[in-house]
């Protein structure tokens, strides 16, 4: 399927993950991160320093958009659910940040590890969830990954709370890897039902000025593992207007 | 807005030592609801927002986008539920279930609609009610503006089916669920 953005979603959660080295505390380069949140938020006081214990700085949007930390040999950009636009809207402005932060503060050139996450949940209450995984399944994964997650016999009756899940990696050409890992937990006390579908899409070895470029790569590594696990009609549905 | 606001209190939180690792702490750029210690209140220059603490937990209770989006995908999952317990209900009828001598469901008749209810979108299954034939295999009768239905047997399927002066139909031909999946599709469409 060529690359879209969804007008709706069932994300929880997105994530990148970038690790780099020498692992040393923001600490180590006052001078550097100053002009660093100079130039990113405006022009800190005069009598603010940053302090010599500090191992890392972490910021985040009041809102809860965004979380992100960096320092210490690794750099994390967070955004809560709900509040993920798209890749290139939500996402790419601040793994460009990160990206200045590394070229300016941390002086890396090239980092270990560039890792995007999203994880993917649809929740459903239900009074014989049990009954119900098949016709879940079927509607929100593709045949052959409902079959997956699809008990081969109905579980005991002393059983209140399961999990099936299953998960495998993929190569990507010239890229890294993209590791699907999927879920069904089954709770019959709390009548509930909850599906997962988290995929990770991971680069090593990343020149630090080329993090923007990999990362579209992953997004789009992700996109396609999405697409190709998940219904055609969940995925119209998520492009309908809401 | 007014100008940065920078505050050094409360001072910087510092991990508790822990034997063999080292002593590290957090410098965090938040607001002044933040759980961590040390709280500046900066602000996005790019996109003039302010940066703070506020983690959202995740619940989608509150998004009536999401309540949407479930409610419709909650109905293909009740069409689909519906049509597997009928299915499930139907193979377990009895020879003469009508009293008139009607034979039991085939068993291959019964895997083939599961297969085919299995690969169907809920879309188009919901234009469909499942019924039982008196000769063991299984049919799905359209519902609304169209009149016929799509035979489901041992080894073969087939259709008749008129829609509006239209008339659409085919003899038997060998059973195979992605074929039958792809009809049902293009039928549902046309009512």
């Amino acid at each position: 399927m060529e690359y879209k953005v969804f007008k709706r979603t069932f994300l929880e959660k997105v994530e990148a993950h970038i690790g780099f080295h020498p692992a040393v505390p923001v600490s180590e380069h006052p001078e550097a991160l100053m002009r660093f949140l100079s130039n990113e938020f405006g022009t800190p006081p005069e009598n603010f320093k940053v302090p010599e214990e500090a191992a890392t700085i972490s910021a985040s949007q009041h809102n809860g958009a965004v979380q992100i930390e960096m320092g210490n040999g690794k750099a994390v950009a967070q955004f809560s659910h709900g509040r993920y636009q798209s890749f290139e809207r939500t996402m790419l402005p601040q793994l460009q940040r990160i990206q200045r932060y590394l070229e300016t503060v941390e002086g890396v050139a090239e980092i270990d590890r560039l890792t995007l996450r999203k994880q993917n949940r649809w929740q459903f209450n239900c009074e014989d969830p049990v009954n119900e995984i098949a016709s879940v399944l079927q509607v929100v994964f593709k045949p052959e990954y409902a079959k997956r997650l699809l008990p081969t016999e109905r579980p005991g009756d002393g059983l209140s709370t399961f999990t099936i899940s299953d998960e495998y990696s993929t190569p990507l050409k010239n890229i890294g890897t993209l590791a699907i890992d999927m879920s069904i937990e089954v709770s019959i006390p709390v009548k509930s039902l909850v599906l997962r579908l988290n995929l990770a899409a991971e680069a090593t070895d990343v020149t630090t000025d080329n993090i923007d470029m990999v990362a579209v790569l992953l997004n789009k590594a992700i996109f396609d593992g999405f697409t190709g696990a998940v219904s055609d009609e969940v995925l119209n549905l998520m492009d309908k207007e809401a | 807005m007014g100008c940065l606001k920078y505050s050094l209190e409360p001072p910087v939180r510092i991990d508790p030592d822990i034997p063999g690792r080292s002593r590290s702490c957090s410098l965090a750029v938040t607001g002044p609801d933040a759980q961590i210690g040390f709280t500046i209140t900066l602000r996005d220059t790019d996109k003039s927002e302010n940066y703070e603490i506020c983690y959202l937990p995740a619940s989608d209770e509150k998004n009536p986008e999401k309540i949407i989006l479930y409610k419709e995908l909650a109905r293909y999952i009740r069409i689909k539920g519906t049509l597997r317990k009928r299915l499930a209900a139907l193979a377990g009828l009895r020879d003469d279930w009508d009293h008139y001598g009607a034979v039991a469901m085939e068993s291959a008749s019964v895997r083939n609609m599961r297969d085919l209810l299995d690969l169907a979108s809920a879309e188009s299954l919901e234009k469909w009610s499942l019924f039982a034939s008196t000769n063991g295999t299984l049919m799905l009768t359209a519902k609304g503006n169209a009149v016929g239905s799509i035979s489901i047997g041992n080894d073969a399927f087939s259709y008749a089916i008129m829609v509006g002066q239209e008339v659409l139909s085919h003899d038997p031909k060998p059973f195979n669920a992605k074929e039958a999946a792809g009809l049902l599709k293009e039928l549902s469409a046309r009512f």
